[in-house]
């Protein structure tokens, strides 16, 4: 009996034992640390629902949910309605089962309230398609199969409403206006809101972008930009739908993929916008305001000449400059600045670099592209020691001086906007070049012939390549108007130079000088650093021999040769 | 920075002068070790790296490292996750850390570590900080215990773990050798991009400092090295967060000697506090034990003595007592004696009346 | 008695015979191929992973395990409890015979083992705890020697040498607490110049302290353990007093186990507060640290005390196999366990056979030998010849 007894202890005692171990090395996989690869992508269409937490933290993490999968599944005619419920004008709302999201009292959603709405609804019709024996969802026990942890991340890209969509929409013969003067489709869309009678109405030349009212979140008198683009978007487009009429995508992937928004047709010709924009204009605000105060002479920075209807073509929206609202810059951002502009200077509208909507931010952003990053990424940051105000700053003020005893030609609107196009119009037009004889054909690299023999580079082939591209850009063609300018690309400090002298005079061996790199150092920094930059696939950075040819004798493949 | 044959003398000079020179423990003190003054090192502008493996070919082409299995042109070895290994002192590793843009290559070797860990860890001194910079190992002193293994941060040192008789600690040298005979070392010579530069560390930290400034976009406002682990000679700049190009940013700035100047300090206090406590201790119990002796030989003696007058006591008493019985018994038999004669001499009377 | 040696575990053991032989058969082949091919030939470390099982469980379990042999020394001769007296030999036997093991099993495991003595004699690489370590161990070694031979004197009857030795039995004491010291932190310490491997809930500058102070209580529990496995295997080998004696160095070290466990526990509690590292107690290896410090400290500590108080001498001798059990989880934690813990699954290491066979191997050297020297030399008895002599 004691043996016994004594066997089991044992016996439990090895169980524990190997449990134990067991423990120790399930445990050594625990708390790895995560690769650095990035989460799974799933498509464009999944929501994370929850409740507005607002700091607190829910039992439950969001609950994942895939649009289209239960748009594809709706088989009934009730179609959207079978979770949108439509508002009496017959417009669907696009919450889920409920008309808005305020509840009376509170003016906040219930957080009880809401889950009980998803619960119910998402459960109750799971479990009604599952008895019909449908393909069905999950159910109550199994919490984890929605409120799943999410480490996924959606591949939802916002879209663009640019000015090529916009033109399709204004063109578009289906859309029904409710304004009769509106021969452009503008009061489908557009409107003002009269917080008053708290009733939407269209007024002509207020137009502006829907962003200005519709913020991220809703405000007291707008509701989010989400609400706002989805109930105005999709309940046209629905509306078209059934109408069987050509029209856009009602599907969360319709709009928010990558790969959808590739298939959206780009019109190549879109007319400007209509909303009385000068062509040009010249901005002189620091002039016309010595002006008023009675200078006769303007010792001040001199105007910019500014050629609105080529930046129109440049920018993807209006509101890539005019952000807050369609009025001129100097509305909110004046000499020292107001309240409404948030105290941005004008200056600092105009220049700050951090900022997508001045002029200088974006033309640092212009610079990242891959046209302009070849050399541009290679050439240090400008501060405001090193930048050239008279590049933009050059408009003469003898044609704007005063008239003898009357006002100044500046101060009026119409003349400034008349001479500005005077101005502009001789802008246009291919960048100074330089003649092509002065431009070598090839140029063959031999001064460190070693393991690879002399490699010789197209240079003429090279220049024509980037002039061009530069001769395809307004922004390009501004700022190359020098010869030397596009030079200075490669020759550095020495673009004013008819014969730029060879990268070997300043080169040579590495790490003599702070700062300065070696030969082969700045060869290839230069030349892969401008390829990789302008996205060239070909010749790859690790291809040696797409450049040069290798010398196939033993002894010279030693590094350690001296 | 400007560099020469001569400059290379001097650092040698120094090297050897370091070579000689123990590396002392430092305890906790208010003196900050900044590196050798004149020390190299390389700065590894990892926005510059493209990922073709020069580095490493030279690498193993100077040091006479076995040939690795594939050529070094082979970039799909870029495909996984690397490390230094005994038969390669330096990898490059490829990292896409943004999805769909141009991955970031990283190369990876001995960080040089102005005090590393490994040298403070080693307990034969078969690692030693030159002066120049470079950590160097010397396997004619190597017991083989892996404990630099276990101490270097970042992974580095690697073991002949299939060499039975002579196994080696492999590592990067920082080219000391090379360096001694005033060349460059084999990975710096043979980076096409100059993603390697050389020179004095000051110099570098400088130089950093400078391309950060002139490129505030494409880098971090981080030199990766400067303090890590109290400071390596081996520094870094990147555009990417340096955690998500298998660099450790959780490592501190504590070095590895300042890290176990605690416990070293200790001993001292153990190997003299401890004894004395010990023989006060043993004083006190022995003392303990005399006096507890002492006291039962006492409690002895006493029970004793106070025995012996209760005996007589007891004995004075039991005598006494007898007396007085013996005393009563003659009372007692005189009285019986002389009742008897009493009744005797009536019996004759009796008799004499009837008869 | 001798005549009992002789004969009995013949008898009574064969199985034991067999597995033994087996065993050591077994390790010698791998030896064999550990010395032939390599450390890479048996052991499944790698350069991310330096340190198997033959240094966080024969070095580091072995040296806290065998601190049975300072600690019964020292509670005996200098804190002057004489009741433990028995205790000693048999403890200081099996400390100098772990530490023995100790000292092969680091031939197996460091890469050149015939430079074991440079750093002593050689290159001192003072700045390094591992150079502490193997200082201190070597010193401590040749103390616990010195200490064992009166056994081996009186056993081959050399009195005059056994007599001299038996004079310097305070100062070799005294003198193997402060190497003990030295050395039991340190090991704990050797962990302290990693703080990016070792998991914060391990990692703490009280890192010796933890070391030395489960040092004291693992030579507790391991005394009562070997007692308990002495007395059941070489009952015939115990003299009166041994037996007499046994269960107050039961209840004794049992009592005494549960007071400086307990204190490790505040400390360790301590410790966790002063690093505000209670947030990670609630990931898995939270999970697996309160396991450790409730699981195998607070309750051996609590099931001592109770054993003491009830005085049931069974539920000690169990509670110090579990609180062995929790050196030995406590070790491999930090060696193991918890040590690269940021290295992915993959990157992990898990002992191969070879070097879990090569530790069995040298435990069951451990034992043979014990085995050989208690039945033979005045072990777990007095010598006849010696018994006034203390």
């Amino acid at each position: 009996m004691a043996k016994e007894r004594r066997m089991t202890f044992r016996l439990g005692l090895m169980t524990a034992l190997v449990l134990v171990m067991a423990f120790l090395f399930y445990a050594d996989g625990q708390g790895g640390m995560k690769g650095s690869e990035s989460a799974p992508l799933v498509g464009p269409d999944m929501i994370r629902i929850t409740a507005d937490t607002s700091g607190e933290t829910l039992e439950m993490p969001a609950a994942l949910f895939f649009h289209d999968r239960h748009t594809a599944a709706m088989t009934t005619k009730t179609g959207c309605a079978e979770c949108h419920p439509k508002k009496e004008d017959g417009r669907l709302v696009f919450s889920f089962k409920r008309l808005s999201d305020e509840d009376s009292d509170t003016g906040k959603m219930d957080k009880e309230a809401m889950m009980a709405l998803y619960h119910d609804n998402c459960i109750g019709c799971h479990q009604e398609r599952k008895d019909q024996g449908k393909p069905s969802g999950p159910m109550a026990p199994d919490c984890r199969a929605c409120h799943a942890n999410g480490n996924i991340e959606s591949s939802w890209v916002e879209i663009s409403f640019d000015k090529s969509l916009h033109y399709r929409h204004v063109s578009s013969k289906d859309i029904a206006t409710t304004a009769t003067e509106d021969t452009d489709n503008c009061s489908a869309c557009h409107h003002e809101y009269d917080q008053q009678a708290k009733k939407l109405y269209y007024e002509k030349g207020k137009e502006g972008s829907c962003q200005y009212c519709h913020m991220e979140t809703a405000t007291d008198a707008a509701a989010s930009f989400q609400r706002a683009s989805h109930d105005a978007c999709l309940n046209c487009h629905q509306a078209l739908n059934a109408k069987k009429v050509k029209t856009g995508p009602v599907t969360c992937t319709g709009c928010h993929s990558r790969e959808k928004q590739f298939e959206i047709a780009i019109l190549d010709d879109v007319p400007r916008m209509k909303r009385n924009q000068p062509n040009a204009t010249i901005l002189a605000t620091s002039a016309m305001t010595a002006l008023k105060n009675g200078k006769q002479k303007i010792t001040d920075v001199l105007p910019v000449t500014f050629n609105h209807k080529q930046h129109e073509m440049g920018v993807a929206s209006c509101r890539n400059c005019h952000h807050a609202s369609m009025e001129s810059c100097t509305t909110c951002h004046t000499a020292s600045g107001t309240e409404k502009g948030q105290f941005v200077r004008l200056e600092q509208a105009m220049h700050s670099r951090q900022s997508v909507h001045s002029c200088m931010g974006c033309h640092e952003v212009q610079k990242n592209s891959q046209h302009c990053a070849g050399c541009h990424e290679q050439m240090p940051a400008k501060t405001f020691t090193n930048a050239d105000c008279s590049a933009c700053h050059n408009t003469g003020l003898d044609r704007l001086e005063i008239e003898k005893g009357g006002d100044s030609l500046l101060m009026n609107q119409k003349m400034r906007r008349t001479m500005a196009e005077a101005l502009v119009s001789q802008r246009n037009g291919p960048v100074a070049a330089i003649p092509n004889e002065d431009i070598p054909e090839s140029v063959t690299i031999s001064s460190m012939v070693d393991q690879y023999e002399a490699a010789t580079f197209p240079h003429r082939k090279i220049v024509d390549r980037l002039r061009q591209r530069i001769n395809d850009s307004a922004l390009g063609r501004y700022y190359h108007k020098d010869a030397g300018t596009l030079c200075a690309g490669c020759h550095h400090n020495s673009a004013s130079l008819k014969r730029p002298p060879k990268c070997a005079t300043c080169h040579g061996d590495p790490f003599k000088e702070a700062g300065r790199p070696g030969l082969k150092g700045a060869y290839h920094l230069q030349c892969i650093g401008c390829h990789q930059q302008m996205k060239l696939e070909k010749p790859a950075a690790t291809d040696c021999t797409a450049c040069h040819v290798k010398i196939n004798t033993k002894a010279n493949q030693s590094v350690t040769t001296p | 920075m400007g560099m020469n044959r001569r400059q290379f003398f001097h650092w040698v000079g120094a090297a050897g002068a370091g070579t000689l020179m123990s590396s002392t423990a430092r305890a906790a003190t208010n003196k900050h070790f900044k590196g050798h003054p004149d020390s190299i090192g390389v700065l590894h502008d990892v926005t510059r790296c493209i990922g073709c493996r020069k580095c490493e070919a030279a690498c193993q082409e100077v040091n006479n490292l076995p040939a690795s299995d594939k050529s070094f042109e082979d970039l799909s070895v870029l495909d996984e996750r690397r490390r230094t290994n005994e038969r390669a002192y330096t990898v490059v590793n490829r990292f896409n850390v943004i999805r769909d843009e141009a991955p970031v290559f990283v190369k990876r070797q001995c960080n040089h570590c102005l005090e590393p860990a490994c040298a403070s860890a080693c307990f034969v001194k078969a690692f030693t900080k030159t002066s120049s910079g470079a950590v160097v190992y010397d396997a004619s002193l190597c017991v083989g215990c892996r404990y630099c293994m276990v101490a270097c941060p970042f992974n580095i040192p690697a073991y002949e773990y299939n060499e039975p008789l002579s196994p080696r600690i492999m590592k990067c040298t920082l080219c000391y050798p090379r360096l001694q005979k005033g060349l460059l070392p084999g990975c710096v010579t043979a980076c096409p991009k100059e993603a390697l530069t050389f020179g004095r560390r000051d110099a570098l930290l400088k130089e950093a400092r400078e391309r950060i400034k002139r490129f505030p976009e494409r880098y971090l406002d981080h030199i990766y090295g400067e303090n890590e682990m109290g400071g390596t000679n081996w520094l870094y700049l990147s555009g990417t967060a340096f955690g998500e190009i298998g660099m450790r940013e959780d490592l501190g700035i504590t070095s590895a000697p300042q890290l176990t100047a605690g416990p070293l300090s200790a001993v001292p206090v153990v190997v003299g506090v401890w004894p004395l406590l010990l023989t006060g201790i043993y004083a006190i119990s022995k003392r303990k034990e005399k006096i507890h002796e002492k006291e039962i030989s006492a409690a002895i003696a006493a029970t004793h003595a106070a025995g012996e007058e209760a005996t007589q006591q007891k004995l004075s008493a039991l005598r006494t007592k007898l007396e007085k019985e013996k005393e009563a018994a003659i009372q007692r038999e005189v009285k019986n004696a002389l009742e008897e004669v009493a009744k005797a001499s009536e019996e004759k009377s009796e008799e004499k009346g009837e008869g | 008695m001798s005549q009992l040696t002789q004969d009995a575990p013949k008898v009574a053991l064969k199985p034991f015979h067999i597995i033994t032989g087996i065993i050591i058969t077994m390790g010698l082949i791998i030896t064999a191929m550990r010395f032939l091919g390599g450390l890479g030939a048996v052991t499944n470390l790698d350069h991310n992973n330096p340190w198997g099982v033959w240094i966080g469980f024969d070095l580091l379990c072995g040296v806290a395990l065998a601190a049975g042999g300072y600690v019964t020394s020292a509670t005996c001769y200098i804190f002057g409890l004489k009741r433990f007296h028995s205790a000693v030999r048999p403890a200081i036997l099996t400390a100098f015979l772990g530490y023995a093991l100790v000292v092969l099993a680091l031939h197996y495991d460091v890469g050149r083992p015939w430079r074991l003595p440079y750093p002593i004699f050689f290159s001192q690489g003072t700045t390094s705890l591992l150079f502490e370590v193997g200082l201190c161990v070597f010193l401590y070694l040749t103390v616990l020697f010195i200490e064992y031979t009166p056994a081996a004197l009186e056993w081959l009857g050399w009195r005059r040498a056994r007599n001299m030795v038996v004079q310097l039995t305070l100062l070799l004491t005294i003198f193997g607490v402060v190497l003990s010291t030295l050395h039991q932190s340190s090991l704990g310490a050797l962990f302290m110049i990693a703080p990016s491997k070792l998991h914060p809930l391990w990692y703490s500058s009280y890192l010796p302290v933890y070391f030395f102070i489960s040092s004291i209580f693992a030579g507790m529990s391991m005394v009562v353990f070997e007692g308990t496995l002495a007395h059941r295997h070489l009952h015939h080998m115990m003299d009166e007093t041994h037996l007499a004696e046994s269960e107050g160095v039961v209840l004794g070290f049992g009592k005494a186990a549960s007071f400086v466990m307990m204190g490790y526990f505040c400390l360790k509690v301590i410790g966790l507060a002063a690093d505000n590292n209670w947030h990670y107690l609630a990931t898995g290896y939270g999970v697996w640290f309160l396991v450790e410090v409730l699981g195998f400290v607070a309750l051996p500590a609590v099931t001592y005390a109770i054993g003491v108080r009830e005085r049931n001498v069974m539920l000690i001798r169990w509670t110090a196999i579990w609180a062995v059990l929790g050196i030995v989880v406590n070790r491999f934690n930090v060696s193991l366990i918890a040590f690269n813990w940021h290295l992915p699954a993959d990157e992990r290491y898990f002992p191969s056979f070879y070097e879990i066979a090569i530790s069995v191997f040298i435990v069951t050297i451990g034992v043979v030998v014990y085995r050989f020297i208690s039945t033979r030399m005045p072990i777990l008895y007095e010598h006849p010849d010696y018994k006034e002599a203390h």
